[in-house]
């Protein structure tokens, strides 16, 4: 279902740098990475723990900012944008897979998918529950997140993500806690969404889950190949 | 020790927490002792002014309403053989503008029994010496041997600083006191061959007896102890609202210091879940979190105490400055740390803590590790209302039992008030769960997402601020219910003084021992152009025996000034009449109080004559003196008394005169000298109403102070509970929401918040505007009055809970606009 107003999801990152400041010194986390996604594409980034695989995602997501490089989504460079601009184009353009799932704790699973929906002035409240469907928590919709096991809340956060069609999908290793049977429904979901046009860009450990994206790239020592 | 370094470790993660919680038992502690230091000092010093006055006689020669002879004195020392016996002249005399007390006394006699010394400076001695206190002199910016002008009526005259005086140890001296010798005195104050009493000091009741069966009739031998009792029932309805207070305080305090501890223990469920499911034992946990609660007990007490000191000087001002405006010029100013202040801070302060600590840590203890891992659900809110309802409704059936089991107790009237209050403030978190609950719908009708956030957080975080919500709701609702009360009696009083001061002008002395007008004056007063009728009064102060000071209000009225009284319960038939020239007196509302006395009953008084029974025709409304009076014209009054003369006058225009001309008049023909006060009905009625806001402005001022700490106490909870959200804030801000979205949200919530606890104070500010005023003021005073309820104040109370909710919720929305989203993204 693509959108009038879409953008070109084309996402560039050109030797981008991030570093922490921590008890031990300064840690480089991402060090000169180059990034091209095309639109449609269904990128994984696999890597190390700890290799700053979800600070990637944070900073396209523009909830983090870079220490340095560019950073080009849909062709705007995102340092130039200010709030909250910066927020409204989240809003509308990009679908988060939040890695600790971060449901909203005072909503149901059902409003937290509306969520999206409401913020973006959708009324349609149909395109929630058949995703529910899909994930098979179809009978979860009431339930507050406290009450979900990891997996039931991962699934949640994963349908959250995609409920408004975003252009571009940040997953940060969306089938993370989920057997295959119930991890297969979210990378179907994932495809289909680059299929119709979104750029989605998977973190994952797994080899399976890789296998299904379209080009896989590995961050190693704050850097991608 | 490593679970516990978490622990610790936790509090230096979250310093503001941290303050918030000792802040908060510090407060509640601070008030507690800021009220009960200021009203103790108070007390002590009137105490200490009057033992300086009194000294250690035990009774005092006087007569009924004025001076006795000088040969009492005579007959005092030498035929009843009494060694100790100092007698004393005085009267009320105005320097520089101010009014003082001169008292003529004989120094030696004098020393023996009152603890003022007078110290004579090398000033030439000069006939009219005076000696005043330090204080007293600087005041009026005197050294030593400087001439001070006395006025006393028309008449004036130069004294002299003689020397200073000064109070023995234990003893103060009020402020407004200048001493002299008893010549000087009789002098000046136009009373020689006469004494205004006598202080003795007797060894037992047989020698009271003894001297008693001596004195001549129309003197008495009254007991200090009967005049104290009485004296101190001057400052009773001011220590009635200061006890009030101090016990709102205490309520406000308790709730404030078991909001902020029991929150700071609530808020760590999730660590303590996980050290309890890494195998830390559940009575280690509660050992600990009770040794912490110790520590903050420790500290915020010593805070508290530190910050209570500091503000009572402040409230101790108001509060003395009321006393001196009302009774006494106290001059000390030291502050009272009594012992048991200082032990009931403690105990408020540690005992509110450990206790509000050791709920949720014995929770913690029991709970599955497991089970403490998910914060408070929408399921245990509902539970957590429940039971605060079950809490209320025992409180509130306890409150009116005790109130209906006891009809005329002051004590139950309180415990009352105080249970009232407290079961009340329970039904806080359920009203808000109630209010939240019923928004939901139509939030949700509205498709935007955060206002049924908003809505529905309010609920989930009942269990960390639902304490907050109802010391909010205490405060709103006591600050309302006094206001309420003070307005109503404010409405009572300016009713009655539209009803009562009939007059055009009302003439008076400045002080009350003035000297009586002349019979030429007012003869002179009555043919003034323009003065169609006159009325005369004086009010006298009868020293009973048996009762203490009596006041009594001799009226020479017409009908139509008689007219003004309101009568409250007597037959009103011929009321005039019997009044006039039939010996029947009537009684304001107090006195009838004061003495169980009803229309029909006869009351005994001392006389002149000797005791005498006045016959009581009617009760009165009257709001000038909670001690009450007792009025009777002047043929009752010369039937048992020798003629006093009048002090008051009041006159009534013909038709056509204006009433400043007629003044203007008066001032220039009768007054030249300006000794005497002429006031308009509008400028009496609106010196009365002055006198009675002043009267209230302690209230005022402890009332704001019970406001602020519940605002305090709203505002800590409130912001400690948005500061520990850190992480569902950043998912929604990566989930889209701008910062002005989420301090919407949390605006609306904090809003909604006070918007619930404002309601509620609604009915119970009503209840307790009430209760102060059938009951308390009832059974205090006796003072019936109407029940005004001013939606202003009403409104402004609403608005009031709701500001202080809203203000709780600016800091942490301004925060969000520079917020970490990817940080905070991760969990606390
Ligand atoms: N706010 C921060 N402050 C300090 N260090 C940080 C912060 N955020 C991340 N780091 C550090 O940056 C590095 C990369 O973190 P990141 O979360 O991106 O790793 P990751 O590749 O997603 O790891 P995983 O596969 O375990 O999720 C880590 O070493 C982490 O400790
Ligand atoms: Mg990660």
């Amino acid at each position: 279902m693509p959108q009038a107003d879409q953008i070109d999801p084309v996402v560039r990152l050109s030797d981008v740098s991030k570093a922490y400041r921590d008890a031990t010194g300064l840690r480089r986390v991402l060090d000169g990475v180059d990034l091209d996604v095309r639109a449609g594409e269904f990128v994984a980034i696999t890597g190390p723990s700890g290799s700053g695989k979800s600070t990637l995602l944070n900073i396209v997501a523009a909830i983090e900012a870079a220490d340095a490089g560019s950073v080009r989504v849909g062709g705007v460079e995102l340092s130039g944008v200010p709030e909250p601009a910066s927020t409204r184009f989240r809003r509308r353009h990009v679908g988060i897979v939040f890695q600790f799932f971060n449901l909203v704790p005072t909503l149901t699973v059902r409003e937290n998918l509306l969520l999206p929906l409401r913020l973006n002035g959708i009324a349609d409240a149909k395109r929630a529950d058949a995703l529910l469907e899909r994930l098979g928590l179809g009978d979860r919709g009431d339930s507050f997140p406290d009450v979900l096991s990891g997996g039931e809340q991962q699934r949640v956060g994963v349908a959250r993500a995609m409920v408004h069609a975003p252009a571009i999908v940040l997953a940060d290793e969306p089938s993370g806690n989920l057997d295959e049977a119930a991890g297969a429904p979210v990378l179907e979901l994932l495809r289909e969404a680059a299929s119709r046009g979104s750029t989605v860009i998977m973190v994952t450990h797994s080899v399976a889950a890789a296998d299904v994206a379209g080009r896989r790239l590995t961050l190693h020592h704050g850097r991608l190949d | 020790m490593l679970p516990l370094l978490a622990i610790l470790r936790e509090w230096r993660e979250h310093p503001v927490q941290g303050l918030l919680t000792l802040v908060g038992v510090a407060i509640g502690v601070a008030v507690v002792v800021a009220v009960d230091v200021s009203s103790v000092s108070a007390e002590r010093e009137f105490q200490r002014a009057n033992r300086a006055l009194q000294g250690v006689a035990t009774h005092r020669v006087s007569g009924a309403t004025g001076g006795i002879d000088e040969q009492i004195f005579t007959l005092v020392k030498v035929r009843a053989g009494i060694r100790d016996a100092a007698p004393v002249v005085r009267g009320s005399v105005t320097a520089g503008g101010e009014t003082l007390e001169l008292m003529g006394v004989d120094p030696v006699s004098d020393y023996r029994l009152r603890g003022m010394r007078l110290d004579p400076g090398d000033a030439e001695p000069r006939p009219f010496p005076v000696f005043a206190a330090a204080a007293l002199a600087d005041r009026l910016g005197l050294a030593v041997g400087d001439t001070l002008t006395l006025a006393y009526g028309r008449r004036t005259r130069d004294f002299h600083l003689a020397g200073t005086l000064n109070a023995d140890a234990g003893a103060a001296l009020p402020a407004n006191v200048l001493v002299t010798d008893i010549a000087a005195a009789q002098v000046f104050l136009g009373s020689a061959g006469r004494l205004s009493f006598v202080d003795v000091r007797l060894d037992d009741e047989d020698e009271a007896e003894a001297l008693r069966s001596l004195l001549p009739p129309g003197v008495n031998l009254v007991d200090t102890q009967t005049r104290n009792r009485a004296q101190f029932a001057m400052t009773r309805a001011f220590r009635t609202n200061l006890t009030a207070l101090g016990l709102l305080a205490l309520v406000i305090g308790l709730f404030l210091i078991y909001n902020t501890v029991s929150f700071q223990v609530v808020r760590r469920r999730p660590l303590f879940g996980l050290l309890r499911a890494l195998g830390m034992t559940g009575n280690g946990l509660f050992a600990w979190l009770l040794a912490e609660a110790a520590v903050i007990a420790a500290v915020g007490v010593t805070l508290g105490v530190a910050l209570g000191v500091f503000l009572s000087g402040f409230l101790y001002a108001m509060v003395s400055g009321t006393i001196d405006a009302l009774y006494f010029d106290l001059a000390g100013s030291a502050l009272t740390l009594a012992p048991i202040t200082l032990a009931k801070a403690a105990l408020l302060g540690a005992g509110a803590t450990v206790f509000a600590a050791a709920i949720p840590a014995l929770e913690a203890r029991r709970a599955p590790p497991r089970g403490l891992f998910t914060r408070s659900s929408q399921e245990t809110a509902a539970l957590h209302s429940r039971r605060w309802l079950g809490a209320a409704g025992a409180a509130i059936a306890a409150a009116l039992l005790v109130l209906w089991l006891n009809e005329d107790s002051l004590v139950a009237a309180f415990a009352a008030l105080f249970l009232l209050i407290l079961g009340a403030a329970a039904l806080a978190p359920a009203l808000v769960w109630t209010l939240s609950r019923g928004m939901e719908a139509a939030a949700a009708r509205m498709e935007r997402p955060g206002v049924v956030m908003a809505v529905r957080n309010v609920r989930a975080h009942l269990s960390r601020t639902g304490v907050a919500t109802a010391a909010l709701s205490v405060a709103v609702a006591a600050t309302l219910g006094v206001a309420l009360m003070i307005g109503s009696f404010r409405t009572s009083v300016e009713d009655w003084l539209r009803g009562y001061l009939r007059a055009d002008i009302y003439i008076s002395t400045p002080a009350t021992d003035a000297p009586a007008f002349t019979d030429a004056f007012i003869a002179s007063l009555r043919h003034l152009e323009g003065v169609d009728s006159i009325a005369l009064g004086r009010r006298l102060t009868v020293d009973d025996p048996r009762h203490g000071p009596v006041e009594i209000f001799v009226l020479d009225t017409t009908p139509e000034g008689f007219a003004g009284f309101q009568v409250k319960a007597g037959d009103r038939e011929k009321l005039f009449e019997r009044f006039r020239s039939g010996g029947a007196v009537l009684v304001t509302e107090p006195f009838a109080n004061r003495f169980d006395l009803a229309p029909g009953d006869t009351f005994e008084l001392a006389t002149d004559r000797g005791p005498r029974g006045f016959d009581v025709a009617a009760v009165y409304t009257d709001y000038s003196t909670e001690r009450g009076v007792m009025t009777l014209s002047p043929h009752t009054f010369e039937r048992h008394f020798d003629p006093r003369g009048y002090r008051a006058a009041s006159l009534y225009l013909a038709e056509g005169f204006d009433v400043e001309r007629v003044m203007a008049a008066f001032n220039r023909s009768l007054n030249r000298d300006d000794t005497l006060y002429a006031r308009s009905n509008r400028t009496l009625r609106e010196a009365s109403l002055a006198i009675f806001d002043r009267t209230f402005r302690v209230t005022g001022i402890l009332r704001l102070l019970a406001v602020v700490v519940a605002v305090t106490g709203i505002v800590s909870a409130l912001m400690a509970l948005q500061l520990e959200r850190a992480r569902e804030f950043a998912t929604l801000r990566a989930l889209g929401f701008t910062p002005a979205q989420i301090g919407g949200q949390v605006l609306g919530e904090t809003t909604l918040t006070g918007l619930a606890a404002g309601l509620l104070a609604l009915p119970i500010g009503l209840a307790l505007c009430v209760l102060l005023i059938r009951v308390i003021n009832l059974r205090s005073f006796g003072w019936t009055m109407q029940t005004v309820i001013d939606p202003f104040v009403v409104g402004q109370s609403l608005a009031l809970a709701v500001g202080a909710a809203l203000a709780a919720g600016l800091y942490p929305a301004w925060r969000l606009r520079r917020f970490a989203v990817a940080d905070n993204l991760r969990g606390d």
